[in-house]
């Protein structure tokens, strides 16, 4: 195999490939990436056996000399690729190692045996549906903060898709607090549901290359593809159920306030200064055209910070974690909020003027 | 021919004498170990409060003959031996003929029974002292014995029974333990109108675990089956995650008696050595049978002490055939290494902490000579405000290292301080936890979706009784049915993942220390829980910024509250003594 092309776009490819090969030792080859060069192009592959990336290099940008395939270590291949200073890299095989030039430099790297390196899977002919890319970056942005980092109820490290009635639903919580988010995607778009690993949607992002680019979705049985393009990330699916999220959206809330999004985002983070790291809470008081957030941290001193509401009814004082207020505050740039709520133990419902939903659920005294 | 005798003199006295009853738990177990001996295939035990009123255990085994019924209150009286001899081969549950007369001795008994081969049932009434009645009744093959007024002739035993609901925990588990090793025979357990749990008979040991503890740790379950000359062991062993803070999820069985036995449980803590986390305990179920003469059951009258005649070898086979079994499923945590854990400078700054340890110890010059223990150190910086104020000052780069995920490195005035990191932290948690609940209660995050928690009958009635104390925790726990609990809400102060363990660490403490808690007591001990459940763990890899906030928390520590268990957070190499160690002095 022989290939040549520009540094830049083999960097790329190379990075994209060692942020999926794993650095666990328990399975070396997995260690590495894979690139192919055929008549077709070249493809950089790499996975974890979770997760698998193929990413296509066009031939504008890298030139292929003689078709093969090379195994080679994936995060030795970045840094070099990252440090070269050449605006081109050539990669030629030979017996056993494989050499890659830039410039004045020259590096001999030992190969793998390309016959050790699982295959990763083709998407099925038919695609679930279309998105476009960046709309489902957004998506995904405003409800993969919310999973949990390493529940046991695994089901919720992921986030659910779904598709209804040709609108894509996705939906995240770590069990305390829910994000959930919806957009059509067309009558014809089926899909069933299914739950992706953060890691996967992470890799998904960086798919998308151009503006106005379209991401297509489709699922066999244990996975889902993720296809644009440039290239494809394949992830396993997380098996396990979902939390039936529908209940838990409440319906029947009916203290509405409504505030700026960025004046509650800065008195949110005001009053979260002080509060104790082992027991994170801030007491939230709606009152007539008025919101006062108090926090206390043992020992430190207390904060109490106002802002503008428009609210009527009866006062409520309700308690909550102040990073679950940040975090959706953070996710969403809409000018507005609102935050509907009925009793200091129960869900709080927020929503942004783009149709995000975050369920809150308070902190609590007896 | 009557199947029950009296037993000669000499057989008699070489039997294990003492108290047989103490407690309504010590009448359930005399009367179903019988009803197992009579080859029962369903047993049903009912109680009024909690045994003290009423004891019923009904049996469909072998029943009795009128003869040895009568004869079956006498002291000595039974069926099961017959000569010194058999005394070193038993192998049934009970040997010594004492349980009924000794029942009989301190409560109202009734007995109902048919032998198989009879055409009538008889009615047995017996009073303290020993005023016997008989006479014809009417009842299928089998047994029902009724015990009322547990103790009515002795008031100051009476006022040592403890509180219904403790009564029926004791009695709880112990019915539960016998079900696990009879899992052929159906048995049920009622309070009152309350059905505590009502078991059918199960194909397995692992179906009959399913039934009390849930389908999902029944599928968990590892089975380890072998043995050695004679003496056969099958375990079914919980993944370390089930893992207690008590040894009380290990139940172990000597030719299917529930026993407490330290050869049996120190096997199993050997065959866990590595694997568990320290201070935490298995749940396992281990059955081990072995030829009658090599076990000696006559050790203690309540028959649950045991002694082996080749103790090292049980001890050498049991352990060796769990470990073997855990070594194949390849459930051993791995260390996971810190992000400081690869580089060289982590690496050789850990080995030398680790030769210095190593010569601390073997020198046992521990604190005497420059190494000071860290336990009040933290609030002697913060209160008298002094010059040494290693931990608050903010930090160049590099002079905080965390070393294996594990330990803190820091350089300070004196020297280098080593800190545990999740001693540390526990203990500003608990600081923080008890001073909240001095306040008043702890905040509860609610959830959306409540965590359920499969659950014991003796477990479900633990918490039962406590939810009052675990709502001041934060804890909102509701008892859904049968076998599940539900938690609405846990310590806010807890991370996000440790949800499921902290649940069975407190139900698993509440089950083990009954009612017999003071509330402060309680209180403390959940304390300590949930500050354990909440720290950082040894092994989380930590960032700068998080390494300095949690230096700097510690100085607004009160040193009153000292570390939750006892061990120092911080050690000190002071300049001194590493100029004496590198002979600059
Ligand atoms: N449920 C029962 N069904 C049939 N026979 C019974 C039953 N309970 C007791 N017996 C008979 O009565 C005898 C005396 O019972 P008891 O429990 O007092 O002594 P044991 O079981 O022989 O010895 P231990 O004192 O160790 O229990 C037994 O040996 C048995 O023959
Ligand atoms: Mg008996």
């Amino acid at each position: 195999m022989e290939i040549r092309g520009k540094r830049e776009a083999l960097a790329e490819s190379f990075g994209m490939a060692q942020a999926i090969a794993t650095t666990r030792s328990t399975r070396p080859v997995l260690q590495n990436l894979l690139i192919t060069a055929t008549k077709d192009g070249v493809v950089v592959s790499a996975t974890d056996m979770e997760i698998g990336l193929k990413w296509h290099i066009s031939s504008e940008d890298c030139e292929v000399l003689k078709e093969g395939s090379v195994l080679l270590p994936a995060a030795r291949m970045a840094q070099i690729a990252r440090s070269l200073e050449s605006e081109e890299i050539s990669i030629s095989e030979g017996e056993t190692l494989c050499v890659v030039k830039g410039g004045r430099s020259k590096f001999d790297v030992v190969t793998e045996n390309v016959e050790d390196f699982p295959a990763i899977p083709d998407p099925p002919a038919a695609a679930a549906l279309e998105i476009d890319a960046a709309k489902f970056a957004e998506m995904t942005h405003k409800t993969i903060f919310a999973s949990a980092k390493e529940s046991t109820r695994y089901a919720l490290n992921g986030v659910h898709l779904e598709v209804k009635d040709g609108v894509l639903e996705m939906v995240a919580t770590d069990g305390r607090r829910m994000a959930l988010i919806k957009e059509k995607v067309g009558k014809q778009a089926k899909m069933p549901a299914a739950i992706v690993p953060q890691k996967a949607l992470g890799q998904v992002e960086k798919l998308k290359t151009a503006a106005e680019e379209k991401l297509s979705i489709s699922i066999s049985e244990r996975q889902i593809f993720f296809k644009a393009a440039k290239g494809l990330v394949v992830s396993r699916l997380i098996e396990g159920h979902f939390p039936p999220y529908g209940d838990v959206i409440p319906k029947d809330n009916n203290k509405k306030a409504v505030l700026s999004r960025a004046g509650l985002l800065s008195a949110m983070r005001q009053a979260a200064l002080m509060t104790s790291e082992e027991s994170k809470s801030v007491l939230m008081s709606f009152d007539d055209g008025e919101l006062t957030i108090t926090g206390r941290a043992p020992d430190e001193g207390t904060s109490e910070v106002k802002a503008d509401v428009k609210y009527e009814g009866d006062k409520i004082d309700i308690r909550f974690n102040p990073q679950f207020i940040i975090d959706c505050l953070t996710v969403t740039d809409s000018e507005d909020m609102t935050i509907e709520m009925k009793e200091p133990s129960t869900p709080a419902l927020i929503k942004d003027q783009t149709g995000f939903l975050y369920v809150a659920m308070p902190i609590h005294i007896v | 021919m009557p199947k029950v005798g009296i037993l000669p003199p000499d057989v008699a006295e070489k039997i294990a004498a003492g108290e047989v009853i103490e407690r309504p738990a010590s009448v359930v177990k005399e009367l179903v170990e019988n009803a197992l001996d009579a080859g029962a295939q369903s047993i049903r035990v009912e109680l009024e409060k909690g045994g003290k009123t009423l004891i019923r255990v009904a049996d469909d085994g072998e029943g009795m003959s009128r003869e040895d019924l009568e004869l079956s209150f006498h002291r000595h009286a039974t069926s099961k031996i017959k000569s010194v001899d058999d005394l070193f081969a038993i192998n049934t549950m009970g040997f010594r003929g004492e349980a009924l007369a000794s029942i009989a001795a301190v409560a109202r008994v009734r007995t109902v029974t048919r032998a198989a081969d009879d055409e009538n049932a008889w009615e047995a009434t017996i009073e303290p002292p020993s005023h016997l009645e008989i006479k014809p009744a009417g009842r299928a093959r089998g047994t029902t014995v009724e015990v009322r007024d547990l103790f009515f002739s002795i008031p100051a035993r009476k006022k040592f029974l403890s509180r219904d609901e403790t009564e029926l925990g004791h009695i709880t588990r112990y019915l539960q333990a016998m079900a696990l090793s009879f899992p052929h025979v159906a048995m049920s357990l009622a309070n009152g109108k309350r059905v505590v749990f009502e078991a059918g008979a199960a194909s397995s040991v692992r179906r009959r675990l399913a039934a009390f503890y849930g389908e999902d740790m029944a599928e968990d379950l590892l089975e380890a089956e072998g043995g050695h000359e004679g003496l056969t062991v099958y375990a079914l062993i919980a993944p370390p995650f089930y893992s207690r803070t008590n040894s009380y999820g290990l139940y172990t069985y000597v030719n299917g008696r529930y026993v407490r036995d330290r050869v049996l449980s120190g096997a199993v803590s050997q065959a866990f050595s590595g694997i568990m986390e320290p201070r935490r305990y298995p749940v396992a179920f281990v059955y081990v049978t072995i030829a009658p003469e090599e076990v000696d059951v006559n050790v203690h009258p309540a028959k649950m002490e045991i002694r082996f005649r080749d103790s090292g070898k049980v001890r050498g086979v049991v352990s060796g055939v769990l470990s073997g079994a855990l070594l194949k499923a390849d459930i051993a945590p791995r260390i996971r290494e810190g992000e400081a854990g690869g580089s060289p400078r982590a690496e050789n700054i850990y080995r030398s902490i680790e030769a210095f340890y190593d010569r601390r110890v073997s020198a046992g010059d521990y604190g005497a000579q420059g190494w000071s223990q860290g336990g009040g150190r933290f609030a002697g910086q913060g209160q008298t405000g002094d010059a040494r104020t290693a931990g608050g000052e903010p930090l160049g780069q590099g002079s905080l290292l965390q070393v294996k995920g594990t330990y803190i490195v820091q350089e300070t005035d004196e020297g280098i301080a080593i800190i545990d990191q999740h001693a540390l932290h526990e203990r500003i948690v608990y600081a923080d936890v008890r001073r909240r609940l001095a306040e008043g209660n702890l905040a509860g995050q609610r959830l959306l979706i409540p965590d359920v928690v499969e659950v014991t009958p003796e477990e479900r009635l633990a918490v039962e009784r406590s939810r009052d104390l675990l709502a001041r925790l934060g804890m909102d726990a509701e008892i859904f049915g049968d076998d599940t609990v539900a938690f609405n809400s846990f310590p806010a102060a807890l991370a996000d993942a440790k949800r499921d363990r902290l649940a069975r660490d407190v139900i698993s403490d509440l089950v083990a220390s009954g009612s017999s808690r003071s509330i402060d007591e309680a209180l403390t001990a959940m304390a300590e829980l949930i500050a354990c459940h909440a720290a950082v763990r040894a092994g989380d890899a930590l960032g700068a910024e998080e390494l300095e906030a949690l230096l700097a928390k510690a100085e607004n520590t009160e040193s009153r509250y000292a570390c939750p268990h006892g061990r120092p957070t911080k050690l000190v190499l002071t300049f001194d003594e590493l100029e004496r160690r590198f002979k600059r002095r």
